[in-house]
């Protein structure tokens, strides 16, 4: 029944349950984890199901058609300063007001919320939102691009790591926080949107509506980067405050505070989606009725859907998250912090929502090449290499250069070797891997880790959300190039075995099999009475002419009928596609061809069937009714017959008459 | 007679509709069975009446599988996929076939349904005759977004789903340049699996609700259908006997 509605929530379980379930188990390893910890998470997680499954109906329901509707609209405009506004507006509405970036400036500007870097950040993600659509109509390759852009990131955090390390892994990090749950689905729909109507390039192999994710991640670090070379960074740790819980009161009290904050952060981040959905509406698509009702519903999904989400990740996971990274690395185990690391890395990138927009549109735009499922191995794979990599770093204190040098100065090298369309899902994968699931439990896990271990935040635990943004990419991108070298493989193979030679009959002499015009000697003797052999498909050039006068129809009509000729109603060709609703209005409102009047109001449809089944059977070889009602060329020679003895519309009318009657029994009746 | 051994397999065109994730599965079947020409598309499952797809309970994604198969084994074929993939069940899938006209490149035919196990004389069908079809498969091409009011129109004469693909208009007096780059409409193509004494009935409502005249630009044909199976029939005398006929 709710097949769809099941599903999603099936979706948000299987993506919720397998984090939920080893943090439990390893909570069981610790007696520090009391009993309401325990309440406050299980509350969390089904909050955290529930707003999933709400969640990925919006983004199906509205924020994905919104924001590919809006692309394609500004293509179609075909007008140059729509395509250089509308991103840069987009891209800057967007950002301002996503939660993440308002809390990224307190962290980094000094305490409060710091109004310069919030415009700062907003600003550069409109700016590189224009670059991705810029490249897609410039025909630029978008591996020129990524090395471009990323390669002025590594020099810049280059030279910050001299001027105050601390920086560096701050600045990476933000990239990722930029692009939250809305901004992702919002943003690369409005790419697709943009890509689905605008063709330039042949070589391009589907790559086009990908890499704006990719580039609205890096472009922030950029601006931040630049901020913090020009002397304008204080960096302040944020506090994560949470109370001790001790009763059912203060669970209450917890989740009471967080819907309240939730309610208030969605809707400030959903509000810029509404009020550009609303302005376009108005003045541009003109969306129809049915669809509007869809968009409005799907955004309340979307609303409480992040509200549940947010809620339950801010107040169920954060805490635990915080308290196990700390118990664990004060005791003896220490060292299992990495592969624990590794596995809740494998597990939270499962429930993140904004990857569920990227497994989707992946699987579309590669039409299943590239499944969800492969999708989601493949990002497992690369947070859990990530959050690995963190805890290591926690734990021995090495530099993130390590880890950042090697990895995007492969990835870049590989975009040589990797299939473009890998090249564009890998780096667009990085910024929808580092989502609140991550910013929420993985970060305060390692925090309280470093904390624990005594470590310094800043470089030390900070730089996770950067190590996440980059695994994914490096692991996608050697997919690609194995992926590529297996194909040509298979297709050498191929051209070695090719298939094997079977004899081909002698008397076919070009590589069309016309049944029709075989001998039907040559047929298999089963189903040789199928085969019209007679039928010369000589004939079928002459439909034109005979076709206009005894097929009432619509579309064959109109160029050859006689009295449309006389009122000077000029239809070049009689092609479906030519017609355009004007001359079909002024056809029918055409006093002087009152024929086609006629056949407008009553015979919409040309019916093969009937048309086959007024001739009578008897006298003909009785697989010529089937042939010729297959074919439009064939019914000709049944027409022909007719014309000479009566108007066949008629005929044709009275077996129309026949076929429209209601049948109880019917498809419709059964529900 | 020079060569009599071999002769020409006629063909037929399988369509099979199934849950996304059981796309895979059925050209894994297919090929095992040496249907070898098999392709996947992506394809979207209406919802089963218009309110429910406002509040997105309905909306399946699907996958199309189109494969070549011998003529003769046409209703074998659609026997082995209902037993594998039980397509009279309700919410399975479908699986139909159409005849073909003709094709390029003999090889095709000489390679197709090679392996696997089937049984003596499989390929026993002959044509059917225009009469014996019963179910015609409707095709509404119309431009973007207004699948939904095809689907209404359809669902309000008789029919009861449909399948939505996505395509792009290529005609030249579409087709407009801008910047270098070309821009093509956006299309929906609509399949609807009808009765024919409904599928008059329903074209002409899709014809009222989307034809060329209106802001749909549409068009809709009808293709015959020579053997189905799926849940929606269980009902209908017509669908027991093709369904007896199966179990032959």
């Amino acid at each position: 029944m709710f097949k769809n509605m099941a599903g999603k929530f099936i979706d948000a379980t299987v993506s919720t349950l397998p984090i939920s379930l080893s943090v439990i188990i390893i909570s069981l390893f610790f007696s520090d984890i009391t009993p309401p910890m325990y309440l406050l998470f299980s509350l969390g997680s089904i909050l955290l199901i529930v707003g999933l499954a709400l969640f990925f109906l919006g983004m199906d329901l509205a924020l994905a058609p919104i924001g590919r509707e809006i692309g394609s609209h500004i293509v179609n405009k075909k007008k140059l300063w729509l395509l250089l506004i509308i991103p840069l507006l987009l891209g800057f509405i967007i950002s301002i007001a996503e939660p993440g970036v308002s809390v990224l400036s307190g962290q980094i500007g000094g305490g409060e919320r710091n109004l310069v870097i919030i415009y700062t950040i907003a600003g550069a993600t409109g700016l590189f939102l224009l670059v991705s659509v810029l490249r897609i109509f410039l025909k630029i390759q978008l591996r020129y691009v990524f090395i471009v852009v990323y390669g002025i990131m590594l020099i810049l955090a280059a030279i910050a790591q001299f001027i105050n390390p601390d920086f560096v892994s701050v600045a990476l990090d933000s990239g990722g926080v930029a692009t939250g749950a809305i901004t992702v689905p919002f943003l690369m729909a409005f790419t697709v949107g943009i890509s689905s109507v605008a063709h330039g390039r042949t070589d391009s192999e589907g790559d086009e509506g990908f890499g704006t994710v990719a580039l609205c991640t890096a472009g922030p670090v950029i601006i931040i980067l630049i901020i913090a070379l020009s002397g304008g960074l204080k960096l302040q740790e944020a506090e994560i405050i949470h109370d001790t819980i001790l009763n059912l009161k203060d669970i209450l009290f917890a989740f009471g505070n967080g819907f309240v904050s939730s309610f208030k952060d969605v809707a400030l981040s959903l509000a810029p989606v509404v009020g550009i959905f609303v302005v376009f509406q108005l003045f541009a698509l003109r969306i129809k009725k049915r669809n509007l009702i869809r968009i409005i519903i799907g955004l309340f999904y979307s609303y409480f859907g992040l509200v549940f989400f947010l809620t339950g990740v801010n107040v169920g996971f954060l805490p635990i998250g915080k308290l196990l990274g700390g118990i664990i690395a004060v005791s003896e185990y220490r060292w299992i912090l990495v592969p624990l690391g590794a596995l809740l890395g494998a597990l939270i990138v499962l429930a993140e929502p904004s990857v569920h927009a990227l497994t989707k549109q992946v699987n579309e735009l590669t039409s299943g090449v590239l499944s969800r499922k492969t999708m989601l191995i493949l990002l497992c794979i690369g947070v859990s290499i990530a959050v690995g990599i963190s805890l290591l770093r926690v734990l021995t204190g090495i530099s993130i250069w390590w880890f950042l040098l090697p990895i995007y100065g492969s990835c870049l090298l590989l975009t040589f070797f990797a299939p473009k369309l890998f090249t564009a899902i890998a780096f667009d994968s990085g910024g929808v891997a580092s989502g609140p699931m991550t910013v929420t439990f993985a970060l305060p896990f390692v925090i309280g880790a470093c904390n624990a271990i005594g470590g310094n935040v800043f470089t030390d635990a900070f730089g996770i959300i950067a190590s996440v943004t980059m695994a994914p990419i490096l692991v996608i991108m050697i997919t690609g190039v194995i992926y590529k070298v297996k194909v040509r493989k298979a297709e050498l193979e191929s051209e070695l075995e090719k298939l094997p030679e079977v004899p081909i009959p002698e008397f076919i002499s070009e590589p069309i099999v016309d049944y029709d015009s075989l001998p039907s000697s040559k047929v298999v003797p089963s189903i040789i009475v199928e085969f019209d052999e007679e039928e010369d498909s000589s004939e079928s050039s002459n439909i034109s002419s005979t076709a206009a006068e005894s097929v009432p129809s619509i579309i064959v009509d109109f160029d050859k009928d006689d009295s449309a000729e006389s009122s000077n109603i000029s239809l070049s060709e009689g092609t479906a596609s030519n017609i355009d609703s004007r001359d079909l209005t002024k056809l029918s409102n055409n006093e002087t061809s009152s024929s086609i009047k006629d056949y407008v109001s009553n015979d919409f449809i040309t019916s093969m069937d009937s048309i086959g089944s007024s001739k009578d059977p008897e006298g003909i070889n009785p697989c010529d009714t089937n042939a010729h009602s297959n074919m439009i060329e064939s019914d000709i020679e049944v027409q022909e017959e007719q014309n000479d003895t009566t108007g066949n519309k008629e005929v044709i009318q009275d077996k129309f008459g026949d076929d429209i009657q209601p049948n109880k029994d019917d498809l419709g009746s059964e529900e | 007679m020079d060569t009599p051994e071999i002769k020409l397999k006629p063909l037929e065109f399988l369509v099979v509709i199934v849950d996304m994730e059981k796309g895979e599965d059925v050209s894994a079947f297919l090929n095992e069975h040496g249907f070898t020409f098999s392709y996947v598309s992506i394809a979207e499952g209406t919802a089963p009446t218009e309110i429910r797809s406002y509040w997105g309970f309905g909306e399946t994604e699907k996958s199309v599988i189109w494969s070549i198969i011998p003529k003769g084994s046409s209703n074998y074929v659609i026997s082995i996929l209902d037993s594998e993939f039980e397509f009279h069940k309700p919410n399975t899938g479908l699986a139909l076939t159409l005849p073909i006209k003709s094709f390029a490149d003999p090889i095709i035919a000489s390679h197709i349904g090679g392996s696997g196990d089937k049984p003596e004389n499989y390929e026993t069908e002959g044509e059917r005759k225009m009469e014996e079809r019963v179910y015609s498969l409707l095709m509404a091409i119309v431009k973007k977004g207004f699948s939904d009011e095809v689907m209404a129109a359809a669902r309000e004469a008789g029919a009861r789903g449909g399948t939505i693909m996505k395509a792009r208009g290529t005609g030249e007096h579409e087709i407009v340049k801008f910047l270098g780059m070309t821009i093509e409409p956006e299309k929906d193509v609509i399949i609807i699996l009808a009765k024919k004494d409904k599928r008059s009935e329903i074209m002409k409502a899709i014809y009222e609700k989307a034809g060329l005249h209106t802001e749909g630009n549409g068009l809709v044909i009808a293709l015959p259908v020579d053997d189905v199976v799926g849940s929606f029939n269980l009902n209908s005398q017509l669908a027991d006997e093709a369904i007896n006929s199966n179990s032959d």
